[in-house]
Parts: structure tokens; sequence; C-alpha cells
């Protein structure tokens, strides 16, 4: 345990500190005695003491329980996303790449249109139609976030049907779907988990960025992208209150950031090794 | 070749269309009607509706939109009588690209240099310290770069000005936060290609057969390590597109950006699909654009025109 630390100093620290945020996340708000929406505004814009550790709003709201509220959010979506995408990538690309062929032409022709198009749009038109909640933020994260890793599981699926061990267990009579779910996909995974450590600040980010711009989560709910927003206005009289959930968010992208870019360095040393 | 660009331009065609239809639909899906802001009457937003032509149905709407779309008419904003939403886009499109333009460039000149630089150096340090950087980078959304940047630059030691494009120092904030995840993101891209380049044997048969190591980088290594990069161009632009919307807003800059956000804000049909479709237009192409460039420079891409 001790060398893998040595030896992934990076991901030792990305994941410490995840944990930390998502233990906080979790229970700061079931133990805090402010609810998010909660308004006093005898009490408005107060610095960081001890009874509210990050200060108060300038409706009087505490900021501590708001920032751990916005953290729960971006972490159901970075997460949720990352999951709901993974599998549609890994079963789209891997039935694309094993079936080979016309379908796979067809497969990917589709994905490749899907793909051209920005998908922010999309995100956006959809909060837009179906109003701005996490579930339509996540459907539209969705809609195009799974082809870049269809792409890599069907990269890997073209490369390994070549392999012996499955002309070897074709040979001997496996059905061609245990092939699949057993042989075949278990070895596209290294490739597709780096994939998905980048796709999942890639979708906090998309998230805390459409709630600052006010298209995404709605005040009064608390998304770091709507404090961050709401701190604006105050900026230039109590900044703390922007750097707050600034900072959180940072740790947060930061922490799964440095994690993905250590699996891509240990992938990539083992691929040549 | 032809039949690659055939292809490519076949699939531009669709997506473009897929895009207007997507658009166009989840638009009139939309709940409420632009004319409802305001306490007006039921019969007047009727009245209204009637005249810009919403009370008909849905496929008769699409069909004189497409119509309208192949003749170059954009329609006219409804939250701002007697203006085209032709106007607004050629109003702000050059301000975007304005600092759009700088981005990219900053991003693809210091992102090579640096990746280079990182790929070559003896020193740890600075393979280290680039490393860290291009993470921080690529991680730190853009939003928060630019709050930062405006707060200590804009506000405390009061270097640069924060609202509005006046003058050239406005411009300094705005690109450099466009420009660091771009620039991050190239660095990344470089230093892996230039690093498996630097291995391949015709480098060292160019190095044994005397061209300088300036040579040898340029005209050999840097060819081949930058078609990724080429190829980033696409998705990068459809970034700066994406990303002005925030920059936009945060820094007040009159572009299609922020024009997009209060359209939405609005309910403003025309002017939603018009900018959409433009956004989306502008990325399609550019997307071609980098594809064929990269089929003439590349004859691999060629030949792989099973995909």
């Amino acid at each position: 345990m001790k060398i893998w630390c040595q030896q992934h100093k990076l991901a030792a620290a990305g994941l410490t500190g995840l944990i930390i945020l998502t233990a906080a996340a979790i229970i700061v708000p079931l133990c805090s005695n402010y609810s998010y929406s909660a308004q006093d505004v005898q009490i408005k814009n107060l610095p960081s003491s001890f009874a509210h550790l990050f200060g108060t709003d300038k409706f009087g709201r505490d900021i501590f329980v708001r920032v751990w509220y916005g953290t729960r959010i971006s972490l159901m979506i970075g997460i949720g996303s990352a999951f709901i995408n993974g599998i549609i990538g890994i079963l789209y690309g891997g039935t694309a790449g094993f079936i080979g062929g016309r379908a796979d032409m067809l497969l990917m022709r589709i994905a490749d249109v899907i793909s051209s198009i920005p998908s922010l749009l999309y995100i956006i038109l959809i909060t837009m139609v179906l109003g701005a909640n996490v579930g339509s933020l996540l459907l539209g994260i969705c809609i195009a976030g799974w082809i870049s890793t269809a792409r890599i599981v069907r990269g890997e699926m073209l490369r390994l049907k070549e392999m012996e061990y499955v002309m070897a267990a074709n040979l001997s009579g496996v059905p061609k779907w245990i092939i699949f779910f057993k042989h075949l996909l278990p070895g596209t995974l290294g490739p597709v988990i780096v994939n998905i450590t980048v796709l999942i600040p890639q979708a906090i980010f998309t998230e805390a960025f459409l709630s600052f711009v006010g298209i995404g989560i709605e005040a009064p709910m608390a998304s770091l992208g709507t404090l961050i927003q709401d701190a604006r206005s105050q900026m230039q009289l109590y900044p703390s209150q922007m750097v707050y959930p600034i900072f959180i968010l940072c740790l947060l992208v930061v922490s799964i950031s440095f994690v993905g870019a250590d699996l891509e360095r240990a992938a990539k040393s083992q691929r040549r090794g | 070749m032809g039949r690659y660009i055939v292809k490519r331009l076949g699939i531009g065609i669709i997506s473009l269309f897929v895009l207007v239809t997507v658009t166009f639909f989840l638009t009139r899906l939309m709940p409420g009607s632009p004319f409802q802001s305001g306490a007006v009457s039921e019969q007047i937003v009727a009245a209204l509706e009637e005249q810009y032509g919403l009370s008909e149905p849905l496929p008769v709407q699409y069909g004189t939109y497409l119509r309208n779309l192949l003749k170059g008419d954009l329609g006219i904003s409804y939250q701002k009588p007697g203006v085209t939403v032709s106007d607004v886009i050629s109003r702000a499109w050059p301000i975007t690209a304005g600092i759009g333009l700088p981005a990219i460039v900053i991003a693809l000149f210091l992102g090579t240099l640096m990746g280079i630089w990182q790929a070559t150096t003896k020193h740890t340090a600075v393979r280290s310290g680039i490393f860290i950087g291009t993470v921080l980078g690529t991680a730190i959304p853009n939003f928060v770069i630019a709050l930062v940047l405006m707060f200590l630059f804009g506000q405390t030691l009061k270097l640069f000005p924060i609202v509005g494009l006046t003058s050239p120092a406005h411009y300094v904030l705005p690109v450099i936060s466009l420009s660091i995840y771009p620039t991050a993101v190239v660095t990344r891209m470089m230093k892996n290609a230039f690093s498996e380049e630097m291995d391949k044997e015709y480098v060292i048969m160019a190095k044994a057969k005397g061209f300088t190591k300036h040579q040898v980088t340029v005209s050999h290594i840097l060819k081949n390590a930058w078609i990724p990069v080429l190829n980033y161009i696409g998705p990068a632009a459809a970034f700066l597109i994406t990303g002005s919307f925030v920059i936009e807003n945060i820094f007040t800059i009159p572009g299609l950006g922020r024009e997009f956000v209060l359209s939405i804000g609005n309910r403003d049909y025309t002017m939603i699909m018009g900018l959409t479709i433009f956004m989306g237009m502008v990325v399609i192409v550019i997307n071609l654009l980098t594809d064929l460039l990269c089929a003439v420079i590349s004859p691999q891409i060629r030949r792989s025109s099973r995909i």
C-alpha cells in the first residue's frame, strides 16, 4: 500500500481529496442546522465564523451548507453521467467492433453525425424544454457523451478480435456472446477507464458553467455554479463569498483529474513495457 | 481521395440537417409562448401568434422554416421588432471571433512550444512543472479562471480593464481566460506525439544523415506530430464558441454568446434557432475543413477511408 502510494503520488493525492469531498458532501447537509434555502436577512454577508464556517451570503443563507449541497449535485451529475455514458459506450462500441463489416460502418456513421453537433446546444435546448434540473442535465450530457467511449471500445475490440485466444475459444465451441462478454469486453476496459476519468470532470464543468450562466440548475437550488454567480455581485465588497465555492469546485475537479492523469501515465507505461 | 471528400461532405450536410430539425422541434416544445411576457390578454397573444405563423400545424411551420433557411432568411427576432436574426448575427459574430481567434492562435503556438519543450528537456523540474500546469489547465473551468483573473488583475491590481471591448487592453483578460484550456490540451497532445515520434527510426536516420537538430525537429518530427493537433482544431472551435457564452457574460462583451444566453432567457424562438444553427454550422464547417486538410497531408488517413 505504501509503495503504491509512493509510485502513484498523484492518484493518491487525488483519491484522498475525492474521498474527503464526497464524505463532506454526504454528511454535512445531513448534520447541519441550516437548510440551503433558509433566508435570514438580518445575518446577511457575514464573514466566516464559528456558527457559519464559510459565512453567509447576501440573503443570509449559510454558505457552508450550500457549498456541500452544490458538491452533491456536481458529484451526482459527474458520476451518474460517467456511469451511463460508460455503459452505453461500451455496449455500442463493443457491438460495432465485434460484428464488424457494414453494421460497424453504419453504427459509426450515426455516431459521427451525432457528435458533429456541439453537445452544449442540445443540453441547453433540453433544459429549456424539460426544465432545469439534474435529470435534464444528465439527459443532455448523455446524448453525446458516450461517443468517445464507444470509439475507444470499438478500436480495442477490433484489435483484440484478432488475437489467438479468441480464435481458440471460438474453435472450442464457446458461444459468441460468452466470448464477447467474458473474454473481449474486460480487455477493452483499460483505455475506457482512463476515458471515463476525463468525462467526469467535463460533466462537472458543464454543469457548473451552465448553472453559472443561469441555464442549468436554477436558484434557489444550490449548485456550485449558482453559488459563484450569486457571489459575483458581491465580488467587490465580500470577495470571500466567491472564494469558497470556487475553491471547492477546483478541488473536486483537480482531484479527479489527478487520478485520471496518473491512470493515463500508468496505462501508457504498461503498454510500452 | 475524391471518395473521401464526398463521404465527408455527405456527413457534414446530414449533420446540418439533423441540427436544424432537432433545434426546430426542441424550441417548439418549450413551454410558454414568446409573447407571454407582461400582462397581455389571451386574444392578443393568439392574434400575434397567428400573425407570426405560430398557430399553424408543426409540419407546416417546419416546411416554411426550411424553405426560408435555404433562401438565407433566418427570420425576425420576436422580442425586438424589426430586427432580423441575420442582423444580430452579423453584428455580434466579428466580436466573438475577435476573442476566439487570438485564443486559438495562442493555444496552437504556445501549446506546441511548451509541448516540444516538455518532450525534449533534460530537466525533470521543467517536465513536472509543465505536466502539473497542463493538469491544472485542463481541470480548472475557464469561468473560474476568468473570475480569478478579473478579480486579481482587474480589481485589486487594476492593471487591465474588465468591462466591454473598446481598446486593445480590453482583449487581454478575456483572451487569456479562453486560451488556457486549449493551450493545456495542445501542450499535452504535442508532448505525447513528439515523444513518440522522437524514438522512431526515421529520426535516427535523419540525424545520421547529418541534419542539424533544428532541421530534424521542424521538418521531420513536427510534420507528423502535428496531425493530432490539427485534428483538435475542430473540437477547439466548438469549445471556444461555448466558452464565449460564459466569458462574454463575465466581461460584458456584446458577442454571440451573450446574445444566445439572452435570447434563451427571453424565449425568442427565431433568435435561439438562428444562433444555434449558425454556431452549429461554424463548428461543422471547421471540422469538415480540418478533416479534409488532414486527409490532404496524411496518406494514411486517405487510405483508411473505410472509416
